[in-house]
């Protein structure tokens, strides 16, 4: 996987910001939120990504 | 493929990765995906309600108009004046991990009551974006008006907020002769949105799958008796707002809104719509209508608040239904509305 990321000289972390974009843009999202119940005791969601 | 893969490996994951990514602990009591919104905060009188808001792990914050209080023609103040706001140090606090949306009202627009004749209209539409943290190259900054949607996927549901400008096109009010402010224009005269904006938002409505359609529009639509600004000086608007959401056929479609530094629901059956059309109103986090004695609205729901206030939207996903909030100062809760909503 490192070859291809150097062959496109782009890091892993750019790879994934770009197809975010067009992932976001063909499901027509802005925000992705996605929760984490822990034992019913707790709740966490994160905020994948801002656009 | 491998792009792909490394998609789903991060969208599996359970803690955030990427450097945008945000983390926010909320309680097992309130466990409902929650939004929330307010108007109507001069700059110059402290918000105390940024911790009481905070505290109900909204991940939404919808600035619903008077975000500052500017009428003004000089760029400089308003822009000084979004600086004092930004400059809050429980503000900045509470918008860490936070969605940030919003539109204006006339106040931080730049005019009492102002509307399409107000001149630095596109200095100030690019202040309120600033102020926003909206990006230097989002559509919103290359378009007249600072009308925008968003939809979130909350784990599999989605929510749509679709933020209107009831300023940037408004065509100029008609003045009341009587004790009232402005009088209805002739049904057919006028306009909130102009027809730019009415395409996207039809676009808007049409094209979206969420299964909640919260449409932020910073003057009254339903209550139409008062005499101050309101949809309702627009009669052919209204109708054309209500029969757009109907024929859109978006799902669990409301209205949310400010101005009137009051808070209250409003309830209309519109034709064809298999469900109450609701208008929730919060106004404002620093300051109210304190000599409010009441007004005539056919669709109050439940007690007008005159005390400072903010709006909470909480959504039952499984249960298809949002609860409303209204709450006050050390979180009180001052008027609930619950609206169930069709499945389809």
């Amino acid at each position: 996987m490192s070859r291809f990321f150097n062959k496109l000289n782009l890091t892993p972390n750019r790879i994934v910001i770009i197809t975010f974009e067009e992932i976001f843009k063909k499901l027509k999202l802005d925000f992705i939120i996605s929760s984490d119940e822990k034992n019913g005791s707790s709740f966490m969601y994160f905020i994948l990504s801002k656009l | 493929m491998v792009l792909l893969l490394c998609i789903l490996s991060f969208l599996s994951c359970k803690t955030p990765h990427a450097q945008d990514s945000s983390v926010v602990q909320k309680s097992a009591q309130d466990s409902l995906f929650t939004i929330a919104f307010g108007s109507c905060d001069n700059q110059k009188i402290k918000n105390e309600l940024w911790p009481d808001i905070d505290g109900n792990h909204p991940a939404v914050w919808i600035w619903g108009g008077d975000n500052v209080y500017s009428d003004t023609e000089d760029m400089q103040f308003l822009e000084n004046n979004y600086k004092i706001q930004k400059q809050d140090s429980a503000y900045l606090s509470f918008i860490k991990n936070k969605i940030i949306l919003g539109t204006w009202d006339d106040h931080d627009f730049g005019a009492n009551d102002g509307g399409v004749e107000y001149p630095f209209k596109r200095e100030s539409q690019q202040l309120l974006l600033d102020f926003l943290g909206t990006s230097k190259n989002a559509t919103e900054r290359n378009r007249h008006g600072v009308y925008t949607a968003k939809t979130i996927l909350v784990n599999k549901n989605r929510v749509k907020i679709i933020v209107l400008d009831t300023r940037f096109f408004r065509t100029k009010l008609t003045k009341a002769s009587g004790n009232k402010r402005f009088q209805p224009n002739k049904y057919g005269e006028g306009t909130v949105l102009g027809v730019e904006q009415w395409q996207w938002l039809e676009n808007e409505l049409k094209s979206s799958n969420a299964q909640f359609n919260v449409i932020v529009s910073s003057i009254q639509f339903l209550s139409n008796k008062h005499g101050f600004e309101a949809w309702a000086n627009f009669p052919h608007e209204v109708e054309k707002l209500e029969k757009m959401i109907v024929s859109s056929k978006a799902r669990g479609a409301f209205i949310v809104s400010g101005d009137r530094h009051i808070a209250t629901f409003s309830s209309k059956n519109v034709s064809g719509l298999n469900y109450p059309l609701i208008d929730f109103t919060s106004s404002g986090l620093t300051h109210t209508y304190t000599t409010y004695s009441g007004e005539e609205n056919p669709y109050v729901k439940g007690e007008v608040v005159n005390d400072i206030n903010f709006g909470l939207l909480k959504f039952d996903f499984e249960n298809n239904k949002v609860i409303m909030q209204i709450r006050g100062k050390e979180n009180k809760l001052l008027q609930e509305f619950i609206q169930d909503y069709p499945r389809k």
